[in-house]
């Protein structure tokens, strides 16, 4: 049965500087492809004040603080369904100080769109937001030259500014898709083509997003399952946790690392009976032919192509807390369910993300939005691969007390 | 995978990681057909139990079929049923047409709810919100922390990369763990088809209405329906453009009702 619903949805994040329309585009698209509850549209009319526009951006902006100042604080998520797919998409803070929501929110996205003001062109945040994106390997980014009303539907304007942009993205590594010309406000571009720019003879927004690839899976990897933890069902000890990468099987012979321990998965359960095998992404219950201590955070791998393990790491890292991080600190590092301590050895290569070209080579400190090369030395081994292979070993985040303050990526 | 198996596995996870990292965890269950697919949930991560107990919060004002709903499965599903009610504030005569509405959800929901997690000292609650409910519920994370007095500090939630999530509650505050955050309501209602989850029969339609959304009696009413079973409500959601919470008196009273009442401690 194919009726709508029944493909995973597309998840995609609107970034870019604050006030360049990002809440206004997400409201407007909603808007012209009908998708608005009336409840809602009710709500939104009356809250528009008697004279103007409609203000499109308290489609997604809910809190009180959001309306009064008209600036997004924190990410939200709508519901979408456009061209017979399904998008999550991601509204992000534009702010500086958001800039933590705004990471929480692009961290699972399949795609980007980066929304740019045709008068300001690139600034700060866009920058910072660009820089979130290489760093958390988004390949499928649409630069989005919005506020072309504002310019007269200038074709120069937008080839300087759309140029700006890829040569940003091109930077960190992103081939960007074309980039779209747009007035989120008067609805140039959006949902149809706009008759005002006769010079563009590409797709608008909703067409562009048609390009977006389907989700990968991340099955046909070497195997990993992370374990959460023990649980007896009938007297029979069961290991709970989800297959990171690949395809587990029942009967396999599997190495439990970090401790490179030979073992067999006897069994895959779930509830209301056993299972042959599990993919990536299938939370599932194992059963082992030796039973092991201190379960969580065992990594079970296919032994003809083990992870690396070991106690020294360097990542790079985005700093998510007003509190810095210092050099010497210990702290908390996870990789999937494993978690040890550790200490920060080096602070490298650290810039601010809105400005990529200021690099320290060597610093004390990162602060709130920094990004830095690090090295860590763990109290015991870790088990992880390069991020470029594997999308759950290769992600790592910092927290102190259970609470998360960092998160990167391992390069190669 | 299709979606709901997506959506499935991963609130599999986030249930067993609230397990593991929390010390005393628990899960409101309001008999409504989403915190019904949590528990659903529930059983299938711990292979047909739930290993910890199942907390209602009673206003007294539910409707009669809510109840008999829960005695029935609270024995078919062997449950740790606890029941909260605010005795003092019912004691008092608390009502929604006694006080105002947004007091009595207050008193018989938010304060209920802080005497029982005084009283049995849980530092996690799996609830089922989800971000398509409302504005304000898009904006939540799925390990999201409330303080002593319940609050939640939405200006500076925590950072919540990938899947992991706030792992420690303070002394005396708590996480509010939402598994379903991520579904739809369209989701959720072809979940319970898929799995044959058992829903209260005030979600069909008698006499051209039905309920979208199940509370206290006097404060939901049903909205226009023909839908009658479960087949029936996935179609009409698929055409229809009315909001879920539409029939819930208490988000009408002004725009910022519902983050009024979330900002102290509401769901």
């Amino acid at each position: 049965m194919t009726q709508p619903g029944s493909a995973p949805p597309v998840r995609l994040v609107i970034v870019g500087h604050v006030d360049h329309g990002k809440s206004t585009l997400i409201g407007r698209l909603l808007y012209d492809t009908d998708s608005v509850p009336e409840g809602i549209l009710d709500r939104v009319r009356e809250a528009s004040r008697e004279g103007e526009d409609l203000q499109f951006e308290f489609i997604t902006d809910h809190l009180a603080e959001e309306r009064r100042d008209a600036k997004t604080i924190d990410t939200t998520q709508v519901f979408f369904h456009g061209g017979g797919r399904h998008y999550v998409i991601i509204d992000t803070p534009g702010h500086a100080e958001f800039i933590k929501n705004m990471f929480t929110g692009a961290s699972r996205a399949d795609a980007a769109l980066v929304v740019v003001d045709a008068a300001e062109g690139v600034r700060k945040q866009t920058l910072a937001h660009c820089n979130v994106l290489g760093l958390l390997g988004i390949r499928y980014v649409v630069p989005m030259v919005n506020k072309m009303d504002k310019v007269g539907y200038s074709r120069e304007q937008f080839e300087e500014v759309a140029g700006a942009v890829e040569a940003r993205l091109k930077e960190l590594g992103i081939e960007p898709q074309p980039a779209v010309p747009l007035s989120a406000l008067r609805g140039d571009n959006v949902v149809e083509r706009s008759a005002q720019m006769p010079w563009y003879s590409g797709p608008a927004l909703l067409e562009a997003l048609a390009g977006i690839p389907d989700p990968a899976s991340p099955a046909e990897q070497p195997m990993r399952f992370a374990v959460q933890g023990a649980f007896d069902v009938d007297g029979r000890r069961m290991y709970l946790g989800r297959v990171e990468a690949g395809t587990l099987r029942a009967p396999q012979a599997v190495r439990l690392m970090p401790g490179e321990t030979e073992n067999t998965v006897e069994a895959i359960e779930v509830f209301g009976g056993g299972r042959a095998s599990a993919r990536a992404g299938e939370s599932i219950g194992i059963a082992l032919a030796q039973p092991i201590e201190h379960a969580r955070g065992v990594v079970l791998c296919d032994p003809a192509v083990p992870p690396a393990h070991s106690t020294a790491l360097t990542g790079r890292l985005f700093w998510l807390s007003d509190e810095p991080l210092r050099l010497g600190e210990s702290l908390e590092v996870r990789i999937v369910t494993q978690e040890v301590g550790a200490q920060v050895e080096r602070i490298g290569q650290s810039f601010h993300s809105s400005a990529p070209e200021r690099v320290r080579p060597e610093a004390e400190r990162l602060a709130y939005g920094e990004i830095g090369l690090v090295d860590l030395a763990m109290d015991s081994p870790l088990v992880y691969e390069p991020f470029s292979r594997d999308n759950a070993l290769g992600t790592f985040v910092l927290a102190r007390e259970g609470n998360v303050v960092g998160a990167g990526t391992l390069p190669e | 995978m299709d979606k709901l198996d997506q959506l499935e596995n991963r609130s599999l996870y986030i249930i067993r990681e609230a397990y593991f990292r929390y010390r005393s965890i628990s899960i409101l269950w309001s008999m409504g057909k989403d915190s019904t697919a949590v528990l659903w949930l529930c059983r299938k991560a711990f292979f047909g139990q739930v290993p910890f107990p199942v907390l209602h919060i009673d206003t007294s004002f539910k409707f009669q079929r809510i109840y008999e709903f829960r005695d029935y499965f609270a024995k078919e599903w062997e449950l740790d049923l606890r029941i909260a009610r605010n005795k003092e504030a019912l004691a008092r005569g608390m009502s929604c047409q006694t006080g105002k509405r947004l007091e009595c959800c207050n008193q018989l929901k938010t304060e209920a709810l802080k005497q029982a997690i005084a009283e049995y000292r849980f530092d996690a609650l799996l609830v089922g919100i989800r971000r398509d409910e409302h504005g304000i519920r898009a904006k939540e994370r799925h390990f999201s922390p409330r303080d002593q007095d319940f609050h939640w500090d939405y200006m500076n939630q925590p950072a919540e990369p990938w899947d992991a999530f706030k792992t420690r509650s303070e002394e005396r505050t708590h996480v509010r763990v939402h598994p379903l955050l991520d579904w739809t309501e369209l989701d959720v209602w072809q979940y319970v088809r898929r799995e044959e989850i058992p829903v209260i029969d005030l979600y069909f339609a008698r006499f051209g209405k039905r309920y979208r959304s199940i509370g206290c009696e006097p404060c939901c009413s049903p909205v226009e329906s023909t839908a009658e079973n479960v087949d029936e409500i996935i179609e009409e959601l698929l055409t229809s453009k009315v909001a879920e919470r539409a029939g819930r008196a208490q988000d009408k009273e002004d725009p910022n009702a519902m983050q009024n009442l979330r900002a102290f401690g509401y769901l």
